[in-house]
């Protein structure tokens, strides 16, 4: 129970800071892999899809597209609370002018192969002496996992919420992950935003002795590459992540995660 | 139980090599035409003329063989440091498969050196010239040989509508030991160190096929010029003193270059090397520097230092008639992790490229970054570029994947900036390039499935409005491969389009083509046939006489043919025939003939 306490203590602390849903990478991983996540599942993947988890906590940093006005901050966890997993997040961009906001709570559940997840986000959005809204928006995603493959399928405000008059995006995510050899894993995925092309993507990840492992990734629709290196120690792990622009310059990524023990 | 160990050695390594091993062709004729990419076919060439000698070469030389992976590298490397290797069974026995061998053959020997070897080249090909009162004749020439501890080449070349049979002409005398003083070479000369910031073969390719191997380079080289592309070639004396890990490379070079002047000022070099006018060169380049390089079997750093001074100015003012370069590289693998770069700070602009490549057996992986300021002098350069190694940044990731034993994925993107105002763009542009072959093969046949595609910025005017304009070029090439006993038979479809989105205007090519090749013992016949319907531009390579590079860019409608014959008669004296001939609008008829004897 005072497990219980202390994951809704969190999530009204999250809720009362600022927030956003531009659908950024959420940590350092994200980025590298251009917002895959089955290549290695975090605490932040949840963030993706309500579906996939690993227990922990793991907080980022980033100054989008290298500009210093425009700090992005990370904040993800995830507790075993008996057969659920439960999800608590949140992302804050922060400009002088312009802030962005999301707190999120979701919930998963496993049968067998099959994991289904729920979440809600709180969304708030502020522009200097002009507005401020908050609204609450509900994604959904599925993974199934079996040998070698997993496949994930997730969609973002499966109620269709606007917010301040005009619609939220709606985002359709897919994945499928294979694991090549013992040493790497190769996603490719789809993304779909309502009224946008299809965007594919393919992302890889190589371990090293078990403590290194590098990371690369492409994204077709728009076109951009994300690379970035893993280093665990223990149940610590530190992602460093670079992800490039068409025309504005690499955003630079840092992650430091603690995967709580099985 | 050691014997178990060495079975299941003997296993993983053959399993390894079965992944890893690339074939040389793949570089050229089978995959690469359409690309316009026939650089290797030259380097292959010249591996053909002059064999890698396993029991010789250091492990610099075995590199060479580029299209092998590093632990095959090794593997030759192992098999050197044991003892003699004697014939191709080692090989096999070793871990290469009898296909890998085959494919190895032209390009390595394990002879004890002759104390004498001459082998002599000659090549007259006639190409239909409208409306010329010169010669329409390429006559080509060479005389190559080793005697002792010397090396020699004499080589001359006259291209069509040329006056003159020595418009161009090469040649160098090589003394070489195992000794301090490692190479003396006087003549025509060339130098290729770290990733080419400062010095490489200028027919040095960014992009291809194999995408986790071409973008890596592992340059460290002094070699007497023998390439026909007849400018940028160094003339003088170089020098290679060894110690220990530690090689020593002082040069000087002092050499006439053919350029367009303007008010006595270089306007632009002739890169073609097709010089109507049959002038001599009339601008004269001096070169003197050194290079200080420690070589390990995995790893090598180095530090090149030049002063280059041309005794003309330049009509362009940004570019100085004497500069200074100093560029430091290196590159290591430490186990499946292979770190390469290289800095270069030449007249005081500083350029990069670095990069990183991993994997295993199954999958392989490159990230490579590049920098380079504008107006970056890069003459004698060549590293990696989506262009001309000048006002870029950009990242390039290739991936190769092995999914199963007779299955080959590659792929890489190239994305790129021009940070500055490029040629008549106006402004600041970008690009992307994506590559992805899919490739299966058996015993008797081997499909290949290619799409690439590039998106440039470009400045272009439609409808009298000029803009910036995205511009996108696909190409979706099939390729099959069917191989029987002394045939092989290769059915190309290819279909490429151009398309402005803003505009929506399109435009669409394709291109079929069957070729045969036969071999039975000493005799060679290939034969093609190309038919053609097309508004933009096609390139295909050909099969083409010993030594030379042949890429046929197509467009329009019509139908090319050629027919290509090589015989060897005694494995001394080999004689080599072909004719092309072209129904369009540009009619295109070539007759060529060349022998080689080899004493």
């Amino acid at each position: 129970m005072n497990r219980f306490f202390l994951i809704f203590f969190i999530y009204l602390f999250i809720v009362n800071s600022h927030s956003i849903d531009l659908n950024l990478p959420a940590s350092a991983l994200q980025n590298a892999t251009n917002g895959l996540i089955l290549t290695k599942i975090m605490p932040s993947s949840v963030i993706q899809n309500p579906a996939v988890i690993k227990t922990g906590i793991e907080t980022s940093i980033s100054y989008l597209y290298n500009l210093s006005e425009l700090p992005y901050y990370n904040f993800s966890s995830g507790f075993r609370f008996k057969k659920f997993t439960i999800s608590l997040n949140s992302n804050l961009l922060n400009h002088q002018f312009y802030k962005e906001n999301i707190a999120s709570l979701g919930v998963n559940y496993q049968v067998k192969n099959i994991t289904m997840g729920i979440s809600s986000r709180f969304l708030y959005n502020s522009v200097e002496n002009y507005h401020s809204f908050s609204k609450f928006v509900f994604d959904a995603g599925v993974l199934y996992e079996r040998g070698e493959v997993s496949t994930a399928f997730a969609m973002k405000n499966i109620t269709q919420t606007d917010f301040f008059d005009t619609p939220l995006p709606i985002f359709f995510l897919w994945e499928s992950n294979y694991k090549i050899s013992q040493a790497s894993n190769i996603s490719i995925g789809l993304e779909k935003q309502q009224d946008f092309y299809f965007s594919f993507k393919m992302a890889t990840i190589y371990t090293f002795f078990d403590v290194f492992s590098l990371i690369s990734s492409y994204q077709y629709n728009p076109e951009r590459l994300g690379a970035g290196a893993l280093i665990k120690i223990k149940n610590y792990e530190i992602i460093y992540s670079i992800r490039s622009h068409k025309y504005l310059s690499l955003t630079h990524y840092i992650s430091f995660c603690y995967a709580f023990k099985k | 139980m050691l014997l178990k160990s060495r079975i299941v050695l003997f296993f993983l390594i053959s399993f390894q090599i079965v992944f890893c091993y690339s074939s040389p062709e793949e570089f050229i004729s089978d995959d690469e035409n359409s690309l316009g990419e026939d650089y290797y076919s030259q380097i292959l060439e010249n591996l053909k003329q002059s064999p890698i000698n396993l029991n010789k070469a250091s492990y610099q030389e075995l590199e060479e063989l580029f299209w092998l992976s590093s632990e095959q590298i090794s593997i030759l490397w192992n098999l050197q440091n044991k003892g003699e290797i004697k014939s191709y069974k080692q090989l096999i026995k070793a871990g290469f498969s009898k296909k890998n061998v085959e494919e190895l053959k032209p390009y390595i020997t394990f002879e004890i050196i002759k104390n004498y070897d001459l082998t002599l080249q000659s090549r007259i090909y006639s190409k239909e010239v409208d409306q010329s009162k010169n010669s329409p004749l390429n006559i080509y020439q060479r005389v190559k040989g080793n005697f002792n501890k010397f090396k020699f080449c004499f080589l001359h070349q006259k291209d069509p509508e040329e006056k003159r049979l020595l418009n161009f002409y090469s040649y160098y005398l090589e003394y070489y030991s195992d000794d301090y003083l490692q190479k003396i070479l006087i003549g025509k000369y060339r130098l290729e160190f770290g990733q080419g910031l400062l010095f490489a073969s200028k027919l040095g390719l960014s992009k291809g096929t194999a995408s986790t191997s071409i973008p890596f380079k592992k340059y460290n080289s002094l070699k007497g010029y023998t390439s026909s592309y007849e400018i940028w070639a160094l003339e003088g004396v170089a020098f290679v003193f060894k110690y220990k890990h530690f090689f020593f490379t002082p040069f000087y070079s002092d050499t006439k270059l053919k350029a367009n002047l303007n008010n006595n000022k270089i306007s632009s070099f002739n890169k073609s090397g097709i010089d109507i006018s049959d002038s001599s060169g009339n601008v004269s380049e001096q070169i003197y520097g050194a290079n200080i390089a420690f070589l390990r079997t995995e790893t090598k750093l180095g530090i090149t230092f030049a002063k280059f001074a041309f005794d003309k100015q330049f009509d362009d003012n940004k570019y100085p008639s004497k500069y200074s370069g100093l560029s430091s590289y290196f590159n290591t693998r430490i186990n499946e992790i292979e770190f390469f770069g290289e800095i270069a700070s030449i007249d005081e602009k500083f350029a990069g490229v670095s990069g990183i490549r991993w994997g295993d057996q199954r999958i392989k992986q490159l990230l490579l970054f590049r920098k380079y300021p504008d107006h970056l002098i890069n003459w004698h350069a060549n590293s990696f570029t989506s262009a001309s190694m000048k006002n870029e940044t950009g990242i390039y990731y290739g991936l190769k994947i092995i999914p199963r034993i007779r299955t080959k994925i590659n792929f890489y993107i190239d994305i790129w900036k021009y940070p500055k105002v490029r040629y008549f763009e106006k402004m600041p542009t970008t690009g992307n390039e994506e590559f992805l072959q899919f490739e299966t093969f058996s015993k008797f046949r081997k499909i290949a499935i290619t799409l690439k595609h590039k998106n440039k910025e470009k400045y272009k005017t439609i409808d009298d409005e000029s803009i910036i304009r995205d511009f996108e070029q696909t190409l979706l090439r099939i390729d099959w491969w069917s191989y029987y006993d002394l045939m092989k038979i290769k059915t190309r479809f290819e279909f490429a389009n151009e398309y402005l989105p803003e505009n929506k205007l399109f435009k669409n090519g394709i291109l079929i083509y069957e070729q045969v090749k036969f071999i039975y013992k000493s005799l060679e016949i290939v034969g093609q046939i190309t038919v053609f319907h097309s508004q933009i531009l096609h390139y295909m390579y050909e099969y083409a006489l010993d030594g030379t590079m042949e890429t046929s860019v197509f467009s329009g409608d019509g139908v090319h043919t050629y027919l290509l014959l090589k015989y060897d008669w005694n494995k001394t004296f080999e004689t080599q025939f072909k004719i092309s001939d072209r129904w369009n609008e540009n009619n295109c008829f070539k007759i060529g003939f060349q022998f080689i004897l080899k004493l």
